[in-house]
């Protein structure tokens, strides 16, 4: 699929001349686009590592997977907004840099990770299950461990390759 | 779906990933570091050759 053409439209748009004629706004639009990373991130780091029993051990694994689900969806809108803002100043040189095409692969895949399998596993995590039902029910803890860790990896790929951008 | 087969679903996709997308990113990382060589020495690195 070519999908250059949208990249030229993209940056022909009045979004790409308005974010090309005001710096100053790209740049607080560049750190909101950090700091919804680091918020994303961040929420799902701290889940993560709970279900690795590494952080919060005196915290209920349940108590942490809900307070953060939250503010992982407005990272993940964050991100997202301030991207394509980010994105439209640079279209042309986006469309043929291979860490951006990796970010947005690292980011698609886990956004679909952390919906279906991160979701389903942790919520029934042996901690989660003892909680909430029977622990028959529980998956293996190797497997809560497996999830979690590629969770951190996806991630951790995820914001390299933005950071990488800007080195390409 | 069946607990005991959420597990088997998860451990295999997350074995998949790991391996899968490491590999790719791996890749990718060493030709990027292949090309930063390339623009800051004097002389064509080797792994030049591979790309």
């Amino acid at each position: 699929m070519n999908v250059v053409p949208f990249f030229e439209w993209l940056d022909a748009s009045w979004l790409a001349s308005f974010s090309k004629t005001y710096a100053g706004l790209f740049s607080m639009v560049q750190a909101v686009h950090i700091l919804s990373m680091v918020m994303l991130v961040g929420m799902i780091i701290l889940g993560d590592l709970r279900m690795l029993n590494i952080v919060l051990r005196g915290v209920p694994s349940d108590v942490i997977l809900r307070n953060t689900k939250k503010w992982i969806y407005i990272g993940l809108v964050g991100i997202i907004l301030s991207g394509i803002y980010e994105s439209s100043a640079i279209a042309m040189k986006l469309a043929y840099n291979s860490f951006f095409w990796a970010k947005m692969a690292g980011l698609a895949m886990g956004i679909v990770f952390m919906l279906s399998l991160r979701s389903a596993v942790y919520s029934r995590a042996p901690e989660v299950i003892a909680s909430t039902g029977p622990k028959t029910d529980a998956v293996e803890p190797w497997v809560v461990k497996l999830v979690a860790l590629t969770s951190l990896f996806i991630w951790f790929s995820v914001a390299a390759n933005g950071r990488w951008i800007g080195f390409s | 779906m069946k607990t005991s087969t959420l597990g088997k679903v998860a451990a295999v996709f997350s074995i998949a990933i790991i391996i899968g997308w490491g590999v790719y990113w791996g890749v990718q990382v060493k030709d990027t570091m292949c090309l930063l060589e390339a623009a800051t020495s004097e002389e064509m690195p080797e792994c030049l050759e591979n790309l």
